[in-house]
């Protein structure tokens, strides 16, 4: 299309019509919210992200040259029939055409007539060269069949295989940031920026950009055909393009804004009925059908709303452009009739004009609709590369040793502070204590007090904002994140199952016998469970591992902490209610996990921690006591006084 | 019969829009008559210029002929402004019937919507127990999608075909009965072929569709694993694996892309096939001067007409044998008898009744295998409550106690009906709880579930989801009252945040005390809280505690738990063991026993003693 792509601000007046006949429809917050993001910004194209795409092509430069060489091919072989049939019926109404091609077709189908009926009368020779052009055509048919199968095959793959290398980088560059990135973007987002947006992004690649330049490609080699057969009459054709363009971009104006509430509002219904079927239990408590159905049934209002809006608008679209194209089919007939009484053309060239007037509007119309999905794909592609552009701020150090492992899990904190970004609060203030290897760290303290964030500092997951963490002995930014997370296994609050195998969930696919697999299985008395299942270690598991109890799969946890036989053990203990024997099942299991190695206990039971070498209490980021069970029940502190209360309360409860 | 039943079906659901449909066909009608005769025009203006060309008298086409009209009669102009003007009239006839078609094909498919979502509305707790929720997910919107585009393109498009076959087969034959036999030899391939090909994509699209949700998943267990994959420095591992579902996908894609790439060119194909036929007969015929060479030129521009519907024809058989399969499943889902519903004369639940259970055995119909989701009804069942009694006066309060998986959650969703009890065993105000209207039982009980759902909605609107109330300051006293009031304040929208998918998440035990809340705020007469303080840590437990001898200040209330702190309070505990009550009695009384509530009181007190317990969470 020669016009540039303008911005799309002139159509708020538009815009606001669909949209705001489907909010008022239903009044939803989340179908608010959903068209507030997708307006996100309808401004021109971005050229930095689209080269930046492109980029994406670079890998496959030879399936993209073979493309575009086929596609020129079919662009040619698109426009060969109508010139053939036009020339045949020169043949067959004894008109006479010059040109160089034209001679040696003719030539050609002399030979075939003379081959058919060597000396025959006048009209068999026509008919045999009927039959050669009729052929030939065919031939040319097949030909362009052949090539834009093979295009479009081609195409297809490329942007697929440009969406595998998208979706695995962000994936990639995902699984590589840091933990506040995941504390501020819902895994929601991100799996809709990994799936959906990459695949948004695919269309662009395989359907705009390639039969995008397929319909350009083939409206420029209509161009020079027509010019080169007969300019008056090219003329006309030519004049027609900018109305076309002119028809299409005013559709685009209003069929924008109403496919994007609507496939908004498309996808509110869905989520609704998601969340519905899930959450129908509590319809039913709470006797809310009649509001959801109220609900719902505004939404379909919504819906039908915003589709009649496209709907109009592509109903207006194709008879605009047919109207047009029958105009210009007219003037044609008119000028060309002109032109062959005047003997300037002959019947078989207007018959060929004819022809390309009638299919004019296809490829500017597949143009216009194309446009629509350039903004969608880029607005996509927008969203992507901001994933892509985000940094994790904890990486490897320049300082970093490769070589440098944690061996025996001495852990030591020199004057921590840490404050979360953009907090206003220090969550650890000025924190002492050491850790000798193979002992056992328990913290207590309030929600907040600072616990789980002197675990997160262990293993790096953010770094301090002042003072020093050190394991055995060195800055743990001196490690390597691999290294120093190889060497500290951390066994959380909620137990995360993957989808897959026993085995996988243990080892989270390192290579490890099945021998050392059992002997931690029975460690950890999570041989019982997996003896009960059909397939031992090879038994699936279903994804949050749903088939499993608590104590199960805390206890599958445990397993793969033990696997790793790690010099460091952080454990956040769960709160979860699990009966009095699974409790004393996982009690036992901590014994084995915790013995041997140093480890750093989030204490939420106390039945765990009484044998900790050493205890510290927790308040506002600040160590407040710090000692044995036994020591800080003498000492008659905070601790004293915590467990003096509990037994107090439910002494009283007796 | 199979086929008469369903098109019954689809009467049934067309007939409101029938006016707009009969519109619309009946613009489509005009559009293709104009359409048809349009080129006929053309073949004039040909052979007119033929005429001039070798100066002799222009030939007229049959069609002409038979509406006893000649080529003579026209001016070069006036067949021009004739081709013109029914052009013009074609398109814009065709915008009456694509409003008058396709827009009414949708406000059916929101009627099939509509109706789904009420009767799923309806439908009972034992119904979604057996059905898995993709399925009836997969009915809500792939489903309706299909009928929708039954009730829609296939009705249009397939009567186009009929409507345009009939037409330019009438205005050919009257062209040449000859030629148009031979043009027509490609359609019933092009027929078959398009709905060959338009099945093999619906398939490969369908493993596509599926295999995304796959990947999709795969991709958000990598997000909600990170801190194990990255505190066990299993990234490359885990991105390995993601690269191989993303490799499997592009398989997929890519045989969805070999059909596709089908598609176009081979109808294109069809349409050349005849072209070229037309083109070597058509040629002789005017070579034999049989045929003037106008009626040749418009034969092929005629043919593509042809062409054009026999693709339609293909692919609205594919749409009509989709979504004849999709109306079958969504009008079996829709048939779908309802287990629990007013009794014929059921009446009002009594006010401020007695709630009583008496002599309640009660097992689940069939069992649910975990594999596969789905739930064998003939599978024999073990009863999972046996012989339960209680009496609970209006004001009085009951606690439930017994360990996982004792009977304690079935037993409360029977007594709101989610379940039906066997008759008479479960009475409200004396009166059988079969016997009540639902909606006052359920207004009189009210459930607050151990593991409440919260909906994509704002905390306000959540919280007061079956209260009469609806304001701000409502949901303001509840969350006092449920002990959330300073956590939603912290929220950056307080009361107007946005819960689920799309807005904030709240931990286990806020979504706890949300439904105390939700619970509190459907005023009920009897107050249920089913093991709601589970993820509670002790000393918000306490409070809340506190809060709730204000709330069951005039309403009697059950208070399931497995703590003896949550219960010792209550006129009666009943202790559930393996469904049945193995003891009962006052706090005072059973502690003083050597059963299970002596025996569990006197652990938690010990790890009380031992300790903080549960002070930190």
């Amino acid at each position: 299309m020669t016009t540039p792509t303008e911005p799309d601000n002139q159509t708020p007046e538009a815009e606001a019509t669909v949209e705001r006949a489907a909010l008022q429809l239903a009044r939803d917050p989340v179908l608010k919210r959903m068209l507030d993001e997708e307006r996100v910004e309808s401004g021109g194209l971005d050229t930095a992200l689209l080269g930046r795409l492109l980029t994406y092509l670079r890998p496959h430069k030879r399936l993209a040259a073979v493309a575009i060489v086929l596609a020129t091919v079919e662009a040619i072989a698109m426009t060969l029939p109508a010139w053939l049939i036009g020339l045949a019926m020169d043949q067959v109404s004894g008109s006479r055409r010059e040109g160089a091609a034209v001679d040696w077709l003719v030539g050609v189908g002399g030979r075939f007539a003379d081959w058919m009926s060597p000396a025959a009368a006048t009209q068999e020779r026509l008919s045999a060269m009927v039959v050669f052009f009729g052929l030939l055509v065919g031939a040319v048919w097949l030909l362009r069949w052949g090539v834009a199968v093979t295009t479009t095959y081609l195409v297809q793959k490329l942007g697929q295989l440009v969406v595998h290398d998208l979706r695995t980088d962000v994936h990639r560059h995902l699984t590589g940031m840091d933990a506040q990135f995941f504390h501020t973007n819902p895994v929601g987002r991100l799996v809709n920026r990994t799936t959906f947006d990459v695949q948004a992004l695919a269309e662009l690649f395989s359907d705009t950009f390639a039969q995008g330049a397929r319909d350009l490609l083939f409206i420029l080699v209509l161009i020079v055909v027509m010019l080169a057969l007969d300019l008056p009459l090219a003329a006309i054709l030519l004049a027609t393009f900018p109305v076309l363009v002119a028809i299409g971009l005013i559709y685009r104006r209003y069929a924008r804004p109403a496919l994007r509430t609507n496939s908004a509002v498309v996808s509110r219904m869905n989520a609704w009925m998601a969340e519905n079927l899930a959450g129908m239990r509590e319809n039913h408590l709470y006797r809310a059908e009649d509001r959801r159905r109220a609900e719902y049934r505004s939404l379909t209002d919504a819906h039908q709303s915003s589709i009649t809006y496209v709907i109009r608008a592509w109903g207006l679209l194709r008879p605009a452009m047919m109207i047009t194209s029958a105009v210009a089919t007219s003037c044609v007939l008119l000028v060309g009739y002109n032109r062959v009484v005047g003997g300037l053309v002959t019947v078989g060239v207007l018959l060929t004009f004819l022809q390309y007037t009638v299919r004019l509007w296809v490829p500017v119309r597949s143009l216009t609709e194309k446009f629509n999905q350039i903004q969608t794909a880029l607005t996509a592609g927008e969203r992507v590369m901001d994933i892509l552009n985000a940094r994790s701020s904890i990486v490897d150090l320049k300082q970093a040793d490769p070589a440098l492992t944690v061996k025996r899990g001495r852990i030591r904190f020199d004057g921590v502070r840490f404050r979360y970004p953009r907090k206003e609060l220090d969550v650890l203030a000025g924190v002492d204590f050491e850790v000798e290897p193979g002992q056992m760290l328990a913290l207590v303290g309030d929600t907040g007090a600072g616990k789980s964030t002197i675990a997160r500092l262990v293993t790096r997951q953010y770094d301090v904002t002042a003072g020093e963490v050190r394991v055995d002995g060195r800055d743990v930014r001196d490690y390597t994140l691999n290294q120093l997370r190889s060497g500290i296994a951390i066994v959380p609050q909620e137990v995360v199952i993957f989808a897959g195998s026993v085995r996988e969930n243990i080892t989270l696919g390192r290579d490890i016998p099945d021998e050392r697999i059992w002997e931690c299985v029975r460690a950890v008395r999570a041989d019982t469970l997996i003896d009960r299942m059909s397939d031992g270690l090879d038994s699936p598991l279903e994804e949050g591992g749903r088939t499993l109890s608590t104590g199960e799969r805390q206890l599958l946890s445990f397993a793969r902490a033990l696997v790793v036989n790690p010099p460091v053990l952080i454990l956040d203990e769960a709160t979860a209610n699990v009966d009095t024997q699974t409790e004393l099942l996982i009690q036992r299991a901590l014994e084995a996990l915790t013995a041997g190695r140093t480890s750093v206990v989030i204490a939420h039971r106390l039945s765990t921690i009484q044998d900790a070498d050493q205890i510290l209490v927790l308040r506002h980021g600040k160590v407040i006591e710090r000692g044995t069970h036994d020591e800080l029940l003498r000492m008659g502190g905070e601790y004293a006084r915590l467990v003096e209360l509990h037994h107090g309360g439910v002494a009283e409860a007796a | 019969m199979d086929i008469v039943q369903d098109l019954r079906r689809i009467g049934a659901w067309i007939r409101p829009e029938a006016v707009r449909y009969a519109l619309g066909l009946g613009s489509l009608l005009l559009v293709n008559i104009s359409d048809v005769i349009a080129p006929v025009f053309m073949a004039v203006a040909i052979d007119l210029a033929e005429a001039e060309l070798l100066s002799a008298a222009p030939k007229t086409p049959q069609v002409l002929a038979y509406l006893g009209l000649s080529s003579g009669d026209f001016s070069l102009v006036g067949a021009i402004a004739c081709y013109l003007a029914l052009h013009v009239a074609a398109n814009a006839f065709r915008y009456p019937m694509l409003m008058n078609t396709a827009v009414p094909s949708h406000r059916v498919g929101q009627s099939v919507r509509n109706r789904v979502v009420d009767h799923l509305m309806r439908l009972s707790r034992p119904f979604y127990d057996r059905s898995r929720s993709g399925d009836l997910m997969s009915l809500a919107t792939s489903d309706i999608n299909a009928t929708r585009m039954m009730f829609g393109p296939a009705i249009l498009v397939g009567s186009d075909t009929l409507m345009i076959m009939s037409l330019v087969l009438v205005v050919l034959a009257t062209l040449s009965w000859k030629l148009t036999l031979i043009a027509m030899i490609p359609l019933p391939i092009i027929a078959l072929v398009t709905n060959a090909l338009s099945h093999a994509e619906y398939n490969r699209f369908e493993d596509v569709q599926e295999d995304l949700a796959t990947l999709t998943e795969r991709a958000r267990e990598s997000y909600a694993g990170i801190r194990i994959i990255q505190g066990y420095a299993r990234e490359v591992y885990d991105r390995d694996r993601f690269r191989a579902f993303s490799w499997r996908h592009f398989g997929l894609n890519l045989r969805l892309a070999k059909v596709r790439a089908m598609f176009d060119p081979t109808l294109d194909l069809m349409l050349g096939v005849s072209t070229v036929l037309v083109l070597i007969f058509g040629g002789m015929q005017v070579i034999d001067g049989t045929m003037t060479l106008g009626t040749f030129v418009a034969f092929l521009f005629l043919v593509r007409y042809l062409s054009g519907p026999m693709i339609g024809l293909g692919w609205s058989v594919s749409l009509l044998q989709r979504g004849r399969a999709s109306l079958k499943r969504l009008h079996a889902l829709l048939d779908e008898p309802i287990e629990i519903k007013d009794a014929p004369d059921a009446v009002e639940a009594d006010t401020n009744g007695t709630l009583q259970v008496d002599g309640l055995t009660f097992a689940y119909a069939g069992r649910l295998d975990p594999g596969t989701g789905t739930v064998d009804l003939d599978a024999p069942v073990e009863p999972v409550l046996r012989d339960v009694g209680f009496t609970l006066r209006p004001g009085a309060r009951l606690g439930v106690i017994g360990p996982v998986g004792s009977g304690k959650t079935t037993l409360i969703s029977l007594l709101a009906r989610l379940y039906d009890p066997p008759e008479g065993t479960v009475r409200f105000g004396g009166r059988d709880v079969r016997d009540i209207t639902l909606a006052s039982l359920r207004e009189r009980v009210v459930v607050a579930p151990q593991d409440t759902f919260l909906f994509s909605d704002t905390v306000a609107r959540n919280m007061l989801l079956g209260s009469p109330h609806q304001d701000t300051d409502h949901a303001r006293e509840l969350a006092r009252l449920a002990h959330l009031a300073d956590e939603i304040d912290a929220l950056p929208r307080g009361y107007e945040t946005l819960l689920g998918e799309r807005g904030v998440n709240m931990s286990g035990g806020q979504r706890q005390r949300l439904a105390i809340g939700r619970a509190i705020g459907a005023d009920p007469e009897v107050l249920v809280l089913d093991d709601c303080l589970s993820a509670v840590d002790a000393r918000t437990e306490g409070a809340i505690l506190d809060n709730l001898e204000e709330v069951f200040e005039g309403r009697s209330g059950i208070i399931v738990s497995h703590r003896v702190i949550a219960v010792e309070r209550c006129d009666e505990i009943i202790v559930l063991e393996e469904g049945r009550v193995t003891e009962r009695g006052t706090h005072a009384e059973l502690i003083q026993g050597d059963g299970y509530y002596a025996r569990i009181a006197a652990e938690q007190m010990k790890a009380a003693q031992s300790g903080l317990e549960e002070v930190t969470s």
